[in-house]
């Protein structure tokens, strides 16, 4: 079990370590200048311009050579130093993200549990119940085979636009300021709403489809077959059945999360929430190096985090794992 | 003509192949022209493994199989083609060989375009029509099917047929009737018996006793990869000599004879053996004379890690090989 | 008369019409008899094994009866018959190797299954442990989960479990035919012994290998193309079988001691009829060396001799 642990340790360290470095590399080889361009939106003389660029291209580390840049990278990172924004130059990167991560937090921890919590009791209550089956069933489908942001765009049109419920866009209201007001909350709640409603729907229909699949299946499975041989209830089957069919959501959701994240990210952008998602889209625009950086790292700890966590659990409730660790297979 | 040679084959186990399992364990045996070999052996016995790495399914872990006098393993695409002409393999479930989609003449005529592409059509209908006689089988009640309006017993005989298409020489027929019902199951039987008088060398794999004595000139007995006994049929089973053996035949159902109702006869003492046991030495809780009270024989799972040459077989009679005892 | 099975009818719903997989079946077993049931595939053999258990949705009860110690068991009604499976009725079936649920503890799982039928688990865990131990196995297993045991141990855990309410009927089905010889042994003698030790009261075995019946079965019944054709006692089907399907069957079988060169057995020409629409009249008589004309009747199941019935106008 210790070893298994360390295994999956090193495991995803190394995952670290190559997604990090990737993420190093993209924004440094995508096309354009982000000192230039910051530059060129100051509209500075020519020759101050000159003056400026090596002094800008100094703070930023990129007066060395790219393999230089590259250690000096992991030498701040290790230290927590993200470097400075391009964009919001010269605020450092971490406390810029740190503002926008609880957003994401807070639209994405709920959005991805309650979904999947939701949408698994629903397709297994669906499951051979053949009147909810055949309604229910195809509007799972359809929700699932919604693009996030399309289904995001649909609900503001509707419930935003049209009906005025909700607001369109923003993190909160723009007349007010972060506080631990009621007004402030009941903003943020009421913004909150939208974006959340769609990344909770598509996954809802998800895993409501994929559990009513997994339940059949374990419902015709041979273990099945003997208890309803032994005369037990239709009850008892269709615990253990919602039990072991939970085994392969749980890997689901690791499987999912890395696209679920995307999801989130675009969905962001669609209501203008002012969470990483949002950010990445203003890095990009303005070819900021180290916020872009910063975002996707954040991402990527986020990411492995949550698989990890996810094959632990795994490995605590499916014990066919833990008798293939202790080696004594069949 | 077909000669393995101490071969042996271990498979990868754990992360990284920390871990090894000796599926076949120093196999050496031959099989000749016009003659069929049975391979007899419990599941895990590794006959499965031999019947794949004959025909080129799975690498060799050491040692060597020829054929006709060349290295199989050696064997890249031309001569892998040509090797191929001459010896094929049928497997256990015929409903599983063919794409269910597609009529059966569908298998026969990948044959075709691999093989025999430079035949004409008339010419391959000859030697069709020909062949499927030879397996019994009515062209016109099987051509144009699909495999589920077929019988297993018609499938596997067709599957033959595919391969005598061919140049075959050499036919690996793994447990290829065990799915067979008892009516049309020995037919194949005595087809296999039929092309062994034709020339062609079989490797009868099976895990039936009474069918592997019925059809094969020699046998050999298998047990956790390696060769416990081995030799011409009738001696191996009038005269099986490792306790194995015996344990073995002793619990094959009979017709007309119940288990336990013949006398136990009195083996010869196997060579270089210790005390026989019917268990193999070093297995946890296994003692000759703790058998459950329903006479229920635990299944024992032996640790196979340990690689290392096994002392040779010992021949007790003319064409009678048997391993001796302490080697389990 | 312990079991008593009159004229049961049990065919397949498909979509070109009913399958008679199951076309009228008659016979009795007595208290501690065993009855092996063997024939080929589609045989009905499964069908019948199946209908004493459950008849799923598959499945069409057309008619018949079955009756168990006098009481008649409500075949078509499935909530009715739940009651009496695992108590009354009980299946060691074939999937032995997989009937446990693989995320649970065996002891918990009896336990769980037990609770669900209103039975108190401590009533019956003593027991449950003393037979585990009867078939060689440490009451460890208990705490263990199905993949941590081999093959031959959830095969015995699986026998244990389904006869541990002292059912009147076994059905056991295919229990030894994806086994090696050695286990194969083992399963047949402790079948044997539940039922010697009154585990169980009557047993029906199901199985296409008719040697492995020869070790176990007080009697056996052949069917063909979903009917009995012969029931005898064991000596009686083996050694002076009177229909021709039987013979036929027996001859087929190699044993240990014929050999190809020696003695060249032949197998049946033909196959059965599709039962989708059966012919009328004796389903055997297009395979059979004996038919005459009087075959396009139906030869009735009739006693031939002492507890020996065959369904053949020869007979």
């Amino acid at each position: 079990m210790r070893r298994y642990f360390t295994r999956k340790f090193l495991i995803y360290l190394l995952t670290f370590f190559f997604a990090v470095s990737i993420d190093w590399a993209i924004p440094r080889f995508m096309p354009g200048d982000p000192v230039q361009s910051m530059l060129s939106r100051a509209a500075l003389h020519p020759e101050s311009a000159t003056a400026m660029y090596d002094y800008y291209s100094n703070s930023f580390g990129l007066d060395v050579p790219i393999w230089r840049q590259y250690l000096n990278f992991w030498g701040s990172l290790l230290q927590g130093d993200l470097g400075t924004s391009v964009w919001l130059y010269p605020q450092p990167v971490s406390s810029v993200i740190a503002n926008a991560i609880p957003y994401t937090l807070a639209l994405m921890l709920p959005a991805i549990l309650l979904s999947w919590w939701a949408g698994n009791s629903f397709g297994a209550f669906a499951a051979r119940r053949k009147w909810l089956d055949n309604t229910a069933l195809p509007f799972a489908y359809i929700l699932n085979s919604m693009p996030y942001m399309w289904l995001g765009i649909l609900l503001a049109w509707l419930l935003g636009s049209v009906l005025d419920i909700f607001p369109l866009s923003g993190g909160y209201g723009y007349g007010l300021q972060p506080e631990w007001s009621l007004e402030f909350i009941g903003s943020l709640l009421k913004h909150w709403f939208l974006p959340f409603a769609s990344l909770f729907l598509v996954g809802f229909g998800g895993w409501a489809i994929g559990m009513r699949n997994l339940i059949i299946y374990e419902l015709e499975s041979d273990y099945s077959h003997y208890l309803t041989a032994l005369g037990a209830p239709q009850r008892l089957i269709r615990r253990y059945a919602f039990r072991n069919a939970m085994l392969p959501q749980v890997t689901g959701l690791a499987l999912q999360i890395g696209v679920i994240v995307a999801g989130a990210l675009v969905t962001e952008i669609v209501f203008s929430y002012p969470g990483l998602g949002n950010l990445i889209l203003q890095a990009i625009n303005n070819e900021d190096y180290f916020l872009l950086q910063g975002a996707f790292l954040f991402i990527i700890i986020g990411v492995l985090i949550a698989n990890f966590v996810i094959d632990m659990v795994y490995v605590l409730v499916d014990p066919r794992t833990r008798t293939g660790m202790r080696g004594a297979t069949s | 003509m077909l000669r393995l040679d101490h071969v042996s084959k271990s498979f990868g186990l754990g992360a990284f192949g920390s871990r090894s399992f000796l599926a076949v364990d120093d196999v050496s045996l031959r099989v000749a022209p016009g003659e069929v070999v049975s391979l007899i052996g419990e599941s895990g016995s590794g006959k499965s493994t031999i019947g794949k790495m004959i025909l080129r399914l799975l690498p060799v872990s050491s040692g060597s199989i020829t054929f006709q006098g060349e290295d199989v393993s050696t064997h890249t695409g031309k001569a892998l083609k040509a090797y191929y002409r001459r010896v094929q393999g049928v497997f256990q479930d015929p409903f599983s060989s063919y794409n269910p989609i597609f009529t059966v003449d569908h298998a026969l005529d990948l044959v075709r375009r691999e093989y025999l592409g430079d035949l004409s059509g008339q010419e391959w209908r000859r030697r069709l029509t020909s062949v499927l006689e030879t397996v019994s089988i009515n062209a016109g009640e099987v051509l144009g099917k699909y495999p589920h309006q077929l019988s297993g017993g018609q499938l596997q005989r067709l599957l033959i047929a595919r391969a005598l298409m061919l140049d075959l020489r050499f036919l690996v027929a793994d447990e290829i009737i065990s799915m067979l019902d008892a009516s049309t199951r020995i037919d194949v039987l005595n087809l296999l018996g039929d092309l062994k008088t034709r020339g062609l060398g079989i490797l009868f794999i099976t895990h039936d006793l009474s069918l592997g004595n019925y059809i094969s000139d020699r046998t050999v007995i298998l047990r956790h990869g390696a060769v416990v006994e081995m030799g011409a049929t009738g001696l191996v089973f009038g005269n099986p000599c490792h306790p194995y053996t015996r344990a073995l035949l002793s619990a094959v159902p009979q017709l007309h004879a119940r288990w336990g109702a013949a006398p136990e006869q009195q083996a010869p003492p196997v060579p270089g053996g210790s005390a026989p046991g019917r268990q193999a030495p070093g297995t946890p809780g296994a003692t000759t004379t703790a058998v459950p009270p329903a006479g229920l024989v635990a299944t024992v799972e032996r640790s196979r890690t340990a690689p290392g040459r096994r002392a040779a077989l010992v021949e007790i009679e003319d064409d009678h090989f048997v391993a001796p005892t302490g080697n389990g | 008369m312990s079991v008593q099975v009159k004229d049961l009818k049990v065919y397949y719903r498909t979509l070109r019409g009913d399958v008679r997989a199951l076309d009228g079946a008659s016979f009795t077993i007595a208290d501690g008899e065993i009855m092996g049931l063997a024939g080929e595939s589609g045989c009905g053999k499964s069908t019948l094994g199946r209908s004493l258990i459950a008849i799923d949705g598959r499945m069409r009860y057309v008619g018949g009866s079955v009756s168990l110690d006098g009481a008649a068991l409500p075949l078509d009604d499935q909530a009715a018959m739940a009651r009496h499976r695992f108590t009354a009725v009980s299946l060691v079936p074939q999937y032995a190797m997989s009937a446990m649920n693989p995320t649970r503890k065996i002891g918990k799982l009896v336990t769980d299954l037990l609770r669900s039928r209103g039975i108190a688990p401590d009533t019956v865990l003593g027991e449950f442990r003393r037979r585990l131990e009867l078939v060689g196995l440490s009451t460890d297993v208990l705490a263990r989960y199905p993949i941590e045991l081999s093959g031959g141990m959830k095969q015995r855990v699986v026998m244990v479990i389904s006869t541990l309410l002292d059912p009147s009927l076994l059905v056991a089905d295919e229990i030894t035919s994806a086994l090696d010889v050695s286990t194969q042994k083992a399963v047949a003698e402790a079948v044997v012994e539940f039922r010697d030790r009154g585990f169980v009261a009557s047993t029906i075995v199901i199985t296409h290998d008719l040697s492995i019946l020869v070790q176990m079965a007080d009697s056996i019944m052949i069917m063909y193309a979903g009917k009995p054709v012969e029931r005898a006692s064991t000596d009686a089907v083996v050694s002076s079988s009177r229909h021709p399907y039987t013979r036929l069957l027996l001859s087929s079988l190699p044993e240990v001691g014929v050999r190809y060169e020696e003695h060249r057995l032949s197998g049946i020409a033909g196959r059965p009829p599709s039962l989708l629409n059966p012919p009328p009249g004796c389903r055997f008589r297009d395979r059979c060396p004996l038919a005459f004309a009087k075959c396009a009747e139906e030869p009735p199941f009739v006693e031939v001799a002492p507890g020996h019935s065959a369904a053949c106008w020869k007979a």
